[in-house]
């Protein structure tokens, strides 16, 4: 639906030329939920303007549907209001001249199909009814809530119906309780009407949620595009995993094992096994990580490897679980335990770690950041 | 809407290009012309004579001293009035501050040669009605107050400057962070000290920048030094190049002219740095967001008639007396002392000869400049706003400041250096209505710029590009959701550079001819031929002024609840 290949933007700023994207491809498949996930500068919002056609690539091709809509070699632009798109922006763009039926009908005034007043009305009636907005139509956009802005933005979008969604961050401006109600609504309706959506944000747990595939951006690359298990399951890089929820690392070395699978790594906490399916040479500098919940806690000295003896610095009480700081030979260990047995094995200062050999993956060293 | 740099790439290139013509054209014509002599439009050889001939004359520097001792003067007036005022009006509960905010703002627009004329008619040395007044009650030989003096002419000017930098004081008070305040407070500071040690300091900059401000401004006004300084020959550098374009005997010596512009361009210019830089340090003190904004007005109790004391204490001399003393002498064909007895002789000759007064030629050069003047501006002002704000042009920083530039270049300057142009280039349009609507073009397109400027800054890029994304063509985007936006403050803009333009007197002036005669220098010529005329025309242009503004300000306050 969407095929994004080779996109290249430089930006001139005050210090000189700063590279927004470094070559990103990325297909999205029709009524699929596409989520962009990086920190802020990452070049995500970058992308999803250069889709919307509010900016304009230095190089690569953009596809929607099968017409190219940008590509900057050949010569081809086609402006915004020709790509047949829907978008929700941060600030919701709510004009505040016009009422909400207003807001959600102008567009429908320049469709390409023209469309009788009658129409018009319907068609509005129908987003408005979808987004639980019915009874508001002559309400002045200034006096909406965020959370009703945001429904606005919404039927604007989905009067249109637009060939694909955008939406870049559109829960970053409600509160923490709206934003979860508003999430899974966006989801439900996205899914009902079939759409295909791309959808920006810097909140792993958002993307984690919404996304039927996620792409972690940094720096201007995507690092990892895949179903929200498997990248927090199966991260490739350090990035991917520091980003994707919480994970310990132990730097170490390969001294034994297979290429991949069953690898032996030398850390300063002794030995370890990781069952990781990365390729890495015997010899290797690598980095172990697990994640905090991965990690399981003893009161006495389980007969497994990966075990190291650590003791407990901190422990702070979530509620549903028990998330317990740890320090071995001078090396931090986060792990989160489950209630129960923190309250009863964890009573004394010492403890044994087990790190789950499955459980544990492997990076190679050289891309650990500084 | 944006304008995407590879489709609409010769748009901004091409604004750019008409600004710098506009802007410098005049500009490097004074520079050019002061190294000439003799009349414009004759060959001259090129000569630094014009810079000996000034620099190496005492006089120059007698005239250089009083122009100090004006900017100095002016701007202790300006600081004793304005920043009680702007404080009172922004950080207080002082009854009724939108009535006095509008009173102020209509202050502006009225024609300070119209407060410099009243103030002669009541403080000058012979028949001043306050000197005879005080002389007749103290028995005095001799009169107590001289208005022709430097003093007197920073006084009126400081009077006169005050409203417009009360504004811009408020706007530098409201943009400071209370919470600043407010930690002071809750950690156990009282009154006085948090004034000292945190209010004042975080103020300074934006204080020392208005006073910056309004010392250029004072240094290159004309009409008040002009009303005042020239019966007792005291001249400023303003009044110097007038005196050199159109002396009393002699040819006119524009060179020498030129010359003392470029000096006082490259002065005030200077001034204009330092307000810049003091400027951007006042900005790193303000808050940035308006997020959870509130004041917190400090509660003046039974103070309240202090305040109220010194209100009245400003518009007594800026504003009230004036007015007065025109309608005063509206009334009587040879001006009367105030008294009963003095009413009998009053009569409205002068209100039912307005229109001989004013007649028809004068009231279309008026409307003309006011109209064409406005819509010029504006419409420049939009389109350069536009470049600047909205697109990633490359020189977009040369362009913002080339449209600001005119602002550092005096009116009579810019006059000056019109006059040199129209001469040289013997264009038809010397003489005529037309010179005047070009120069007042081009001295307004700082100010409309900067309005606009700040206009679509408030209005969110996304909500231009919401319409584009949704299908919207760009002319529609512009029809349907950006002109109902900023529409009623370009109106807003549009009816004050028209007032603007209606109150200008000295570009009015350096290019005279009985062809281009408008209201302003009507009221000029007048004053010396029949007072009583010239102040009937003065009341009646007041009271329209004010109609029009506060009429206007309730129309716009109904439509301008998008910006802000």
């Amino acid at each position: 639906m969407i095929r994004i290949t080779g996109l290249v933007k430089e930006y001139q700023t005050g210090q000189g030329e700063i590279q927004a994207l470094r070559g990103i491809s990325l297909n999205i498949e029709r009524g699929e939920f596409c989520v962009l996930l990086g920190p802020s500068g990452c070049g995500k919002t970058t992308t999803l303007r250069c889709i919307a056609g509010l900016e304009q690539p230095d190089s690569g091709e953009i596809v929607i549907e099968d017409t190219v809509v940008n590509s900057p070699q050949r010569n081809i632009y086609v402006p915004p209001e020709e790509r047949g798109i829907g978008m929700i922006f941060q600030s919701y763009a709510i004009w505040p001249h016009l009422d909400v039926f207003q807001n959600v009908a102008l567009p429908l005034e320049y469709r390409k199909e023209k469309l009788s007043r009658l129409q018009i009305r319907d068609r509005v009636g129908e987003a408005l009814d979808l987004v639980r907005l019915k009874g508001l139509e002559r309400r002045r956009a200034t006096d909406l809530s965020g959370g009703q802005q945001q429904r606005v933005a919404l039927a604007r979008a989905f009067a249109c119906k637009p060939k694909v969604l955008l939406m870049d961050e559109p829960l970053s401006n409600l509160d923490a309780k709206l934003r979860e109600e508003m999430r899974s609504e966006i989801k439900q309706m996205t899914s009902a009407l079939g759409s295909t959506v791309l959808y920006v944000t810097h909140d792993q747990s958002e993307a984690l949620v919404v996304g039927d595939v996620v792409a972690v951006m940094q720096g201007g690359v995507i690092l990892q595009r895949g179903s929200p298990q498997d990248l927090y399951n199966r991260p490739e890089s350090l990035e991917v995993a520091e980003f994707l929820g919480e994970m310990n690392f132990i730097q170490g070395r390969k001294v034994g094992g297979e290429l991949r699978g069953r690898h032996l790594v030398e850390t300063r906490l002794g030995n370890f096994i990781s069952d990781s399916t990365r390729e890495v040479p015997v010899g290797e500098a690598v980095v172990l990580g697990i994640r905090p919940e991965d990690i399981q806690l003893c009161g006495e000295k389980p007969q497994a490897n990966n075990t190291v003896a650590a003791s407990i610095v901190h422990r702070q009480f979530l509620g549903n679980a028990t998330m317990v700081e740890l320090n071995s030979s001078g090396i931090k260990i986060s792990a989160r335990a489950a209630l129960r047995s923190a309250s009863t094995d964890l009573s004394s200062g010492a403890v044994f770690v087990v790190l789950d050999p499955s459980c544990l993956h492997l990076f190679r060293s050289a891309e650990l950041k500084e | 809407m944006s304008i995407d740099l590879r489709r609409d790439g010769r748009t901004p290139l091409f604004v750019l290009l008409v600004t710098l013509a506009l802007v410098l054209g005049p500009i490097l014509t004074t520079l050019w012309f002061s190294f000439r002599t003799g009349l414009p439009g004759f060959p001259s050889p090129y000569t630094l004579k014009n810079y000996f001939d000034a620099l190496g004359s005492w006089k120059f520097y007698g005239v250089f001293l009083n122009t100090l001792e004006l900017g100095i003067g002016t701007i202790i007036t300006v600081l004793l009035f304005a920043v009680p005022l702007s404080w009172l009006l922004a950080r207080t509960d002082f009854p009724a501050k939108n009535l006095w905010l509008t009173v102020l703002s209509v202050e502006i627009i009225i024609p300070g040669f119209l407060k410099a004329f009243a103030w002669i008619l009541l403080l000058n040395p012979r028949t001043g009605m306050i000197n005879v007044a005080l002389m007749t009650l103290l028995g005095l030989e001799r009169a107590p107050i001289n208005i022709y003096t430097l003093t007197g002419i920073s006084f009126i000017q400081g009077l006169s400057l005050t409203p417009p930098a009360v504004f811009m004081i408020i706007s530098a008070f409201r943009a400071m962070d209370i919470s600043l305040e407010e930690s002071a407070r809750v950690h156990g500071m009282r009154y006085g000290a948090i004034a000292r040690r945190i209010t004042l300091p975080l103020m300074m900059p934006a204080l020392v920048a208005a006073l910056l401000y309004y010392f250029v401004t004072a240094i290159e006004t004309f009409e008040i030094p002009a009303i005042l300084g020239l019966p007792s020959r005291i001249f400023v550098v303003t009044t110097l190049i007038f005196e050199s374009t159109q002396p009393d005997v002699g040819l006119p010596n524009y060179g020498s002219a030129s010359s003392v512009g470029v000096l006082l361009s490259v002065f005030s210019t200077l001034g204009l740095y330092f307000y810049f830089r003091t400027l951007r340090r006042a900005n790193q003190y303000a808050v940035i967001t308006g997020k959870g904004y509130r004041t917190r007005e400090i509660t003046l109790g039974k103070w309240k008639w202090a305040g109220m004391a010194f209100v009245v204490f400003y518009l007594l001399p800026a504003l009230v007396l004036p007015f007065l003393t025109l309608v005063w002498a509206s009334l009587f064909r040879y001006l009367q002392a105030p008294s009963l007895a003095a009413l009998s002789l009053a009569s409205l000759d002068a209100y039912t000869k307005i229109w001989d007064a004013a007649g028809p030629d004068v009231l279309k050069n008026t409307a003309l400049l006011m109209v064409i003047t406005a819509t010029l501006v504006m419409s420049l002002s939009v389109l350069i706003s536009w470049v600047v704000i909205r697109t990633g042009f490359r020189w977009k920083k040369a362009l913002d400041a080339a449209a600001f530039l005119p602002h550092a270049v005096p009116s009579v300057v810019f006059a000056l250096a019109l006059a040199i142009f129209a001469l040289t280039f013997k264009l038809p349009i010397y003489g005529t209505i037309f010179i005047l609507i070009f120069g007042n073009t081009i001295k307004y397109l700082g100010w409309g710029t900067r309005s606009v400027n700040s206009t679509i800054i408030q209005i969110h890029k996304e909500l231009e590009e919401a319409g584009q994304v949704h299908g919207i063509p760009r002319l529609q985007v512009l029809r349907r959701i950006i002109l109902p936006l900023i529409g009623p403050s370009l109106i807003n803009g549009w009816m004050w550079i028209a007032l603007l333009a209606l109150r200008e007197v000295t570009m009015a002036l350096m290019l005279y001819s009985t062809r281009n005669v408008v209201i302003s220098t009507q009221i000029w010529s007048l004053w010396r031929a029949d007072t009583a005329q010239a102040a009937a025309l003065g009341v009646v242009l007041v009271i329209v002024i004010a109609a029009v503004w506060f009429s206007a300000r309730k129309f716009l306050e109904r439509h301008l609840v998008y910006s802000s």
